[in-house]
């Protein structure tokens, strides 16, 4: 049985120039995920969710004026699906719904279409968390257990995604 | 975790199956052909087109011949399909039976249904074409699809190995080992079980061998029963597996899909009884059937004189069958053994069948003549095993136009030894292995001798194509392979070309030159996609369910009761029982709508303004904070393509919304822009992390006060206002809007805060009368006001002034996207426009109806209601009006008839605007 957990997190998404955001130091325990040379996704633990939005757009004011830092953590659902090789069953789950290949190497972030959906993945030791659009919790839901065949278990409440080494 | 197949459900291991009735024992390694051919039957199908009897032929998965209709789907390749996964086998096509078919007659009637008939015939009277194609569809084909089989939900499995092998033979499992031991990671891929086709023998054996070595890799993904159904860019192939779809995206491809035996064509060469060799070998080694009573070979190479052992290793253990003759070139006849006559470098020429069919007879192979250099021979025989040499199946190969593609084994190298082979595949398998490049690929094949050409015969057995009809065609001036596949539809088979290819090259080649023209350099076909047969279940897999947007209220709007509707991607509440009902509580008391479907947008960075004001044709710059603007959203042309607010923020830039339907082509509309003009802005997507309730009624503020301390009034937050305000303890941004003509407030917020103040705003406003309302009622409501809705009421042409909101384009502005356009356009008189329609009576035109004037058509009805409170029909309509002004009055014409209106003035209600400003 497939246990697929759901997590909250705290995200922030930054918008400026790419040296600015090359710039922009994060503590530790939070993911950079960079989705563009101008923009970068800082996610943490949701009780971080102001700490964070509070240093980046403090950093954003000071080195680049008109640069901004919003909090989208409610913008995104987190699944959880654990496994590292491609055929563990987390993996597999997943590479019956996305074309994205899935780097080895851990951490990784990675973004494409999953279920037809845009999507980004964060692939740490063990764990793959998928980040999917709020709008379709419901639809990769569906999907994960289609796919699933009755052989998964999607957690009711969500958690709080925290704990997780974090590369700086 | 791969889920089971979720589509068809599977049957237990079957010891029988049921073919028209019969009862079939079937052993564990039967096919559903093996096991039909041990019970008797001869008679596999009936031909595309003349009906003509056809029995096992190539048992490779190429011809056409064993195609049956398997637990009710049509077209399956009977000779690849194990006996005991199958309940019902029925032949496709034939009437009454397959063994007993009156269509044959069709055959007898060849001189009326020459190549290319249907183009020819039929033209007047021009309604006979129909009745003719129903009867030609009913009369031709493979067999009907059942209608009643379960849907089946196949799902995609994605790959991304460093190499893809086609082919699990000898050459590509020595290519698969290759990678694998230099750690690559690959995936195999097999039409059958690896080596299950093969007799015993030095190619099993060695299969065998490399098979054991492939298991001890655990890089290699082995999929069996695996159809490559195509090679596309990226490079991508599909797989279609047992039981779901594998995309397979590799570095890398070796195909290695062998040859198959070389097709004759000779009268009588599509008789049941003739085989290709290696087709009767594997039905007397692997499934220790003889093909016959009485046998006679052709056996041109060393392989044919192998599977001649084989054949004789078979009859030996059936009393009564023998090898009566083969014919064979001197150089091969010493393997012949003794006791079996020889006939040196002879050719059949034609075969002959048993008749009587509708006495019972199978109609099968009676007697060969063959010709050779002392003349002709009659030899009776049942059965005539054809081992004239190899074709590349090369259908995938062929496909490569630049991808990293290499070819190992027989597809070059048809009948290449096994060591060959495999040095083969090990040398494709090399990263730096010689790869298809655009242009520059090289058809392995153009250096071998393709087969004589025949005067008579099938040249394609799935089309049932005659060599003469090829002749026909070429009379009649089709005059390449491209052509005469296309009117023949020679190639364009089950099996795509891998038997007739060949043939069709081959008189290609002696009609357009002879010996100036060497057959050789005749190209074939272009190879496409699929290279087999696939089901459609194969091509929808993974991609059946559209997506589908939830917002964060959708439950709340289930358990209201909500009729849902599409609207782009998102799911909404067309209603939620009660139209009017809804209608009614916004134009009397209060009501609520989900608007989080809306596209948000918060523009921020130095050049932000500057960016807003050159990309919409309203004023931006004079937007003060804590203000809102309508803005339209055109294109380079002029046109509307969607439209939506702009709020000013102040410091934070701007918040602006698109519609929900049009918001991520805004979205790409925006950014192609920001990037194009080089502007210092940056774009931040709050569309999922931000739901929107919009609060609409009369009782609006009663209904907001419950729930906030902060000020609403009509000073603090007038019509196009914009503030930051606290309704039940949730941080909103309160923006006052208009479409549906009353006070509106929409409330945006976080996301996963939306139900919680769905839920306060229901519970306060009860005693407000508060109910929701769905798109239905919101349609009415922004007709009465004469709003329309892009891509509802507009057209790809729609101009602001066609669709009267020319106010909202300024065209002193020096700069706007679409103003050059706009200006070109203002110069030309305006012949077509969206206008409001009123319709006096009890009902208003369906939407769609058609608008007159004067007995002329003038356009169509785009929105129409019937308005309760104001007692008539209320529309929007396209109206052409070339003479200039548009005309007065109009009649709208639908199903329920005809319906007088007047052209007027919007809005219909509340004309002053003095309810949506209150």
């Amino acid at each position: 049985m497939l246990e697929i957990g759901r997590f909250c997190a705290g995200i922030v998404e930054c918008h400026a120039s790419p040296r600015t955001l090359d710039a922009l130091k994060v503590p530790a325990g939070v993911h950079r995920c960079r989705v563009a040379p101008d923009e970068l996704l800082l996610l943490a633990a949701p009780s971080r969710t102001e700490e964070l939005l509070r240093r980046a757009t403090a950093h954003l004011a000071v080195v680049e004026p008109g640069a901004i830092a919003v909090d989208q953590s409610d913008g995104w659902t987190i699944f959880g699906l654990p496994g590292r090789l491609p055929d563990d069953e987390g993996m597999l789950a997943l590479r019956q719904l996305a074309m994205i290949p899935f780097p080895e190497r851990r951490p990784a972030f990675v973004q494409g279409a999953v279920a037809g959906g845009s999507a980004k993945l964060l692939l740490l030791p063990g764990i793959v968390f998928l980040l999917v659009p709020f709008a379709l919790r419901d639809h990769v839901e569906r999907r994960l257990r289609e796919v699933g065949g009755g052989t998964l278990r999607i957690a009711a409440e969500e958690i709080p995604f925290a704990g997780l080494a974090a590369e700086g | 975790m791969i889920a089971p197949d979720n589509g068809r459900p599977k049957a237990p291991k079957a010891s029988r199956l049921d073919f028209e009735g019969r009862a079939i024992p079937v052993a564990p390694d039967d096919t559903v052909a093996s096991a039909l051919y041990r019970a008797g039957v001869r008679i596999f199908s009936r031909s595309f087109k003349y009906h003509r009897r056809r029995g096992l032929y190539c048992l490779t998965g190429d011809c056409p011949n064993c195609l049956m209709t398997v637990d009710g789907e049509p077209a399956v390749r009977t000779c690849r399909t194990p006996a005991t996964e199958v309940r019902t086998v029925a032949r496709g096509s034939g009437w009454p039976s397959a063994g007993h078919d009156l269509l044959s007659i069709l055959w007898r009637l060849r001189a009326f249904l020459p190549v290319g008939f249907y183009y020819k015939s039929m033209i007047r009277p021009r309604w006979l074409w129909p009745l003719a194609e129903r009867v030609i569809r009913r009369v031709a084909g493979l067999g009907p699809i059942a209608r009643d089989l379960p849907v089946v939900n196949r799902e995609r499995l994605n790959h991304h190995p460093e190499l893809l092998v086609v082919g699990g033979g000898v050459a590509g499992l020595a290519a698969a080992l290759a990678a694998a031991q230099r750690g690559e990671t690959v995936v195999l891929a097999d039409e059958g079980v690896i080596g299950e086709g093969l007799a015993p023998g030095p190619a099993r054996a060695r299969v065998d061998a490399l098979r054991a070595q492939l298991r001890r890799h655990g890089s290699i993904t082995v999929l069996e029963r695996a159809l490559a159904i195509g090679l596309y860019q990226g490079p991508l192939v599909p797989i279609a597996g047992a039981d779901r779809l594998h995309l397979v995206h590799p570095a890398r491809i070796v195909v290695a899909t062998g040859a198959v035996e070389s097709h004759a064509v000779f009268p009588g060469s599509d008789l049941p009884g003739v085989f290709l060799a290696r087709g009767a070998a594997r039905l007397a080694g692997v499934h220790h059937l003889s093909p016959g009573r009485r046998i006679v070979m052709v056996a041109t190479s060393d392989e044919a004189m192998d599977h001649l052992d084989t054949l004789r290793a078979q009859v030996a253990r059936d009393a009564g069958a023998s090898v009566v003759a083969v014919v064979a070139p001197r150089a091969l006849a010493a393997r012949v053994p003794a006791g079996v006559e020889v006939l040196h470098d002879g050719a059949v020429v034609a075969a002959f069948g048993r008749r009587g069919v509708l006495a019972g007879s199978d109609g099968g192979l009676r007697a060969v003549v063959v010709a050779t250099g002392g003349g002709r021979r009659t030899i009776a025989c049942d059965a005539l095993v054809l081992g004239l040499g190899l074709e590349p199946r090369d259908g995938l190969l062929r496909q490569a136009v630049c991808e990293p593609v290499q070819g190992a084994g027989e597809v070059v190298s048809p009948g290449c030894t096994l060591a060959e082979a495999e040095a083969s595949g090990f040398a494709a398998a090399s990263p730096d292995s010689t790869i298809a490049v655009a242009g520059a690929f090289v058809w392995p094949a153009t250096e071998r001798a393709l087969p004589p050409v025949a005067s008579k015969g099938f040249v394609c057995l799935c089309e049932d194509v005659e060599a003469g009809e090829l002749a026909q065609a070429w009379d009649e001036g089709y005059r390449s392979t491209e052509l005469l596949k296309r009117y023949t539809t020679v190639t364009m088979g089950a099996c795509q070309g891998a038997l007739c290819q060949a043939h069709l090259r081959a008189f290609v080649g002696e009609r357009s030159g002879g010996a100036s023209r060497p057959t050789a350099v005749v190209r074939p076909t272009v190879a496409r996609p699929p290279a087999r047969p696939v089901r459609l279940e194969d091509l929808a897999a993974g991609v059946r369910v559209p997506l589908e947007y939830h917002t964060a209220l959708h439950s709340r709007h289930l358990a209201l009761g909500a009729t849902m509707e599409w609207t782009g991607a998102w799911k909404r509440p067309s209603h939620y029982g009660d139209v009017e009902g809804e209608y009614r509580a916004v134009r009397e008391n209060v009501s609520l709508m989900d608007v989080s479907t809306l596209g948000k947008y918060q523009i921020a960075g130095a050049d932000a303004m500057r960016f807003l004001e050159r990309l919409y044709p309203c004023h931006i710059a004079d937007l003060a904070p804590g203000r809102s603007r309508y803005a339209l959203l055109l294109n380079e042309a002029g046109y509307l393509f969607d439209d939506g607010l702009v709020c000013a923020l102040g410091d934070d830039g701007y918040y602006i919304t698109f519609t929900s339907s049009g918001a991520d082509a805004a979205e790409s509309w925006l950014r192609e822009w920001a990037e194009s003009w080089g502007y210092n802005v940056h774009i931040a997507n709050l569309t999922w992390s931000r739901s929107a309730i919009h609060v609409a009624g009369p009782r609006t503020r009663e209904l907001l006060a419950k729930l906030t301390d902060d000020p609403i009034d009509a000073a603090a937050l007038p019509y196009g206002g914009v503030s930051a305000i606290r309704v039940a303890g949730i941080a909103c941004r309160a923006i006052r809007v208009g479409f549906v003509g009353e006070l509106s407030i929409e409330l945006h917020l976080p996301t996963r805060l939306a139900p919680a103040l769905w839920d306060a705003l229901f519970a306060a406003g009860t005693e407000c009368g508060l109910r929701p309302h769905g798109l239905d009622a919101l349609k009415l409501l922004r007709l009465e006001k004469g709003h329309f809705i892009v891509g509802l009421d507009t057209d790809f042409d729609s101009t602001p002034a066609k669709v009267g909101a020319a106010w909202a384009v300024k065209m002193e502005k020096p700069d706007f996207v679409g103003r050059t356009a706009l200006e070109r356009l203002a110069k030309i008189p305006r012949e077509r426009s969206l206008l409001p329609l009123s319709f006096a009576g009890p009902r208003a035109p369906e939407e769609g109806a058609q608008l007159f004037v004067a007995g002329a058509h003038v356009g169509h009805i785009t929105s129409s209601r019937f308005s309760p409170l104001l007692g008539k029909g209320v529309a929007l309509g396209w109206v052409r009006h070339p003479e200039g002004s548009p005309p007065l009055a109009v009649t709208a014409r639908d199903t329920r008839g005809e319906v007088a209106g007047i052209v007027t003035r919007a809005p219909f209600y509340d004309p002053r605007g003095e309810r949506l400003r209150a």
